[in-house]
């Protein structure tokens, strides 16, 4: 709480001059509280957009005083710069050297991204930013089902993976003829390949230096693709055959079924990458989710929402559960939970986590979203709580300690050149800060 | 957010009672909190009045976005909304696309009646698949494009992205889907609830009970019989371009937004006489069918995209993106002629083109003043209440706009 000043006045009038102009002080005042101003240790703060308040707002002015609609992520450049996802203005917008808001890619208006000056274009739903080795901006364009490079300094847009095809193809290929349903998140490793989270495909897919694209992670020998159907039936004994047909021949009664379903689950932990199980979210009414970041020794962190997990691959593709548990084999009864802080990270219970970020020091960070806070996985492995109220949707105003302010779906998190936390309170409309 | 930061004060000053600087002092209070309170008007608004052929501003504030619910109309937040719907009863309600909501004007405020925050398709439990239905306000929606009075009460609520068609019955509040299920191309000659559609922007109701639908990336018009059997009457399926003036319906080629992210376009509408007209928006015409007749033609559009041709005959005149079609009560179809930020009105008699409201100019301008010479911003839709008054869907401008006066008889 702020405190008046306590000065001795003399003179009636001049103490109440003093005192009007107090209150207009304290009533326009746009920074909320002293903790914010002070940058207290654990104080969360607004970074951007206004709390509550969605909408499209205007570009030239300050971070506060903007506004974004369901923000999904933040990702600082090479320059320093915060650029954001507003997702359903369908923008990235960034906070300029100046301190302003400044919009960099998109019209807003729905379109297939096409080619061109990233002003001009127009997105559907974009979902993350990362940059490129030489300083460019690679963006995970989702329902566009492309992931484009973007020039700050030309401001040109150009796709260079996926077709726009909402399907799964192209492995072996070039990476400009493959085929992304979802891409949600792009991170480069040390070498500069491109990992790619095709979400509704539950599949990591990267693009090699030859510029051919191949699936990491997912989905194992067993999956057949959706051209297919796989029909299992009772034999004369009783025994279950089951049949792998081509859906256009599938005049053989015995292979008439149901179609395949996607490569969804849960499963090899302990084993590599093309024989493991995801589940992240697909169909008509699918958020974004599945987004990954990797750290320093080229390992791969995925927050594979569906199974309530945080999943890593290791440099040479080993699997396992990083943060998170949950059934033996994908249960769609199981919501996840809230449990386990204070314990190792992979004996806790997460809610549908939509993203993690990798601090310098190995600190990993996940947006737990379906608990509506940000779970912490220090080096050694310990979980624990570091924004938001988990189990409890909110909207808190900025200034006290971040674990005691709910957050609503944060989808989004990352960690700052400064080593603080930002987070997307997506329901929120904000874009926060945790001072670390 | 503010209270926790005013500090009480108690210190009396001699000569002057406490209760003096405790009055004063909440009086500067509430100045300085009014002063900088931006969104508290100083004054009531102005009411919407004047000579017939006046516009003013009915509902939105012009700021893009969602600012919570119950708020006077004329301080809402609306962003880019498509159409207006008004019921026979008078009750009015706004596609507000952007927000992926249904909102109705109660009284002075604005209120969310079908949609909820989350973007999406239907309540988590899919109870909406089926009658009664679920509460409006637990129903996810992907971008909405149309609300329709239907003859029973309810409102047909055409949802654009969820590829679907809901009703919405404003009794119970309840939403359910009657027709449409994943993106696709299907179901003809079957039951229309089963069928796949793709994308449809907009439906017309026949006159006898049935519907025609503006099936935007499957680039045809469907058509649903009284009996719910649902059939495709004009357009090429996936086959856009331009064809078919003189031609049969089926094999005539329209142009709507296609790819896989369109934004919306193309609408469609029928005359007293059962003729189905279509707002062939990509190639800047209006198109007639005939379905009894098996014809089809241009009424306006020269299919060059621009301004032009007013006083004369639709088809001479030009038109840029045409959105919204719906006929006034002066028997004229009236088009959101929304790249030339216009609303025009065609005579499909003697087709005769005007331009009823918008100056061009892509701003926001000319409240209270004549329509023709205020600024709208890429208005899609056109609307009339039940006096008969002309409703902008000032889309750009995320505003209603309302033209004094009942458009009369011809």
């Amino acid at each position: 709480m702020r405190v008046m000043p306590n000065a001795a006045v003399s003179r009636p009038l001049s103490r109440l001059a003093a005192l009007a102009a107090g209150l207009a002080l304290v009533a326009c005042e746009a920074d909320p509280v002293d903790a914010c101003a002070e940058k207290t240790k654990g104080t969360i703060c607004d970074f951007m957009g206004s709390l509550g308040k969605s909408g499209l707002g205007k570009d030239g002015v300050t971070p506060l005083q903007g506004r974004l609609y369901w923000p999904q992520d933040l990702t600082f450049g090479p320059d320093g710069l915060p650029y954001v996802l507003d997702w359903n203005n369908h923008r990235v917008r960034r906070v300029n050297a100046a301190g302003l808001i400044e919009t960099v890619i998109g019209t807003g208006e729905l379109g297939d991204a096409p080619d061109g000056p990233a002003l001009e274009t127009r997105l559907n739903h974009p979902t993350h930013i990362s940059f490129s080795p030489t300083g460019d901006l690679v963006l995970s364009a989702w329902h566009n089902s492309k992931v484009a490079r973007v020039n700050l300094q030309t401001g040109t847009i150009k796709s260079f993976c996926g077709t726009g095809g909402r399907s799964y193809g192209g492995d072996g290929g070039p990476a400009e003829k493959a085929v992304l349903d979802l891409p949600v998140a792009a991170v480069f490793d040390s070498l500069g390949r491109l990992i790619i989270a095709d979400q509704a495909n539950q599949r990591l897919r990267r693009i090699e230096l030859d510029n051919t694209i191949h699936t990491i992670f997912g989905p194992g020998p067993e999956w057949i693709d959706e051209s297919q159907v796989k029909v299992c039936a009772p034999d004369d004994k009783g025994a279950t055959v089951c049949k792998v047909c081509a859906k256009a021949a599938a005049s053989d009664p015995a292979c008439k079924g149901e179609p395949a379903k996607r490569p969804s689950g849960f499963a090899g932990d302990g084993g590599i990458g093309k024989d493991a199980r995801m589940f992240t979210y697909f169909g008509q009414e699918a958020g974004p989710a599945g987004r990954i970041d990797i750290d320093a020794d080229d390992a791969i962190y995925l927050s594979d929402s569906g199974n309530h997990r945080i999943r890593k691959m290791t440099k040479d593709l080993q699997v396992s559960t990083f943060a998170g548990s949950g059934p033996a084999t994908y249960d769609a009864t199981y919501d996840g939970g809230f449990a386990g802080d204070g314990g190792p990270a992979n004996a806790a219970k997460l809610r549908s986590p939509r993203d993690v970020a990798v601090a310098k020091d190995g600190t990993v960070f996940i947006a737990d979203t379906g608990n509506h806070c940000i779970r912490r996985v220090k080096p050694d492995g310990v979980i624990d709580t570091v924004a938001g109220i988990c189990g409890k949707a909110g909207r808190d105003a900025a200034g006290s300690p971040a674990a005691a302010t709910r957050l609503d779906r944060p989808y989004g998190v990352a960690v700052g050149p400064d080593g603080n936390l930002y987070i997307a309170d997506t329901y929120n409309f904000v874009f926060r800060i945790v001072y670390l | 957010m503010r209270g926790h930061k005013t500090t009480q004060q108690r210190t009396a000053s001699k000569g002057l009672p406490a209760r003096w600087w405790a009055a004063t002092l909440a009086a500067l209070a509430a100045a300085a909190l009014a002063a900088c309170d931006t969104e508290t008007p100083a004054t009531p608004p102005r009411p919407c009045e004047g000579a017939d052929g006046t516009i003013c501003t009915v509902i939105g504030n012009g700021e893009a976005g969602f600012d919570g619910d119950g708020n006077p109309l004329l301080e809402s937040n609306l962003y880019w909304p498509i159409d207006v719907a008004v019921h026979p009863d008078g009750r009015t309600w706004v596609i507000d696309w952007n927000n992926h909501r249904v909102r109705e004007a109660q009284g002075d405020k604005l209120q969310t009646v079908v949609g909820s925050d989350t973007l999406g398709d239907g309540p988590d439990d899919h109870s909406d698949l089926t009658p009664a239905g679920a509460v409006g306000t637990l129903v996810n929606l992907n971008h909405p494009t149309q609300l329709v009075p239907m003859d029973d009460g309810s409102l047909l609520l055409v949802a654009w992205h969820n590829h679907k068609l809901r009703k919405y019955d404003p009794l119970t509040g309840r939403v359910h889907v009657v027709v449409g299920g994943g993106a696709g191309y299907a179901g003809d000659g079957g039951a229309a609830k089963g069928a796949q559609l793709d994308q449809p922007q907009a439906v017309a109701k026949d006159g006898k009970g049935g519907l025609y639908i503006l099936d935007q990336r499957n680039q045809v018009v469907r058509h649903i019989d009284q009996d719910g059997v649902i059939h495709t009457v004009a357009g090429t399926v996936k086959g856009d371009g331009f064809a078919g003036d003189g031609l049969k319906p089926l094999e005539a080629k329209f142009s709507f937004p296609k790819g896989s992210n369109p934004p919306p376009g193309g609408w469609v509408a029928v005359d007293a006489k059962g003729r189905v007209y279509i707002s062939d928006t990509l190639n800047h015409r209006i198109r007639r069918v005939d379905l009894a007749a098996q014809t089809v033609e241009t009424i306006a559009g020269t299919g060059e995209a621009g301004y032009g041709g007013d006083g004369g005959k639709g088809p001479e005149a030009k038109l840029n993106n045409p959105r919204k079609i719906t006929f006034g009560p002066d028997g004229r179809l009236y088009i959101g002629d929304e790249k030339n930020n216009r609303i025009r009105a065609l005579d499909v008699d003697t087709l005769t083109i005007t331009t009823v409201a918008g100056d061009g100019k892509a701003t926001f301008a000319g409240d209270f003043g004549p329509a023709a010479k205020a600024s709208l911003w890429r208005p899609i839709g056109v609307s009339f209440n039940v006096k008969g008054e002309m409703l902008i869907v000032d889309t750009y401008n995320h505003r209603i706009r309302r033209v004094i006066g009942t458009i009369g008889g011809k």
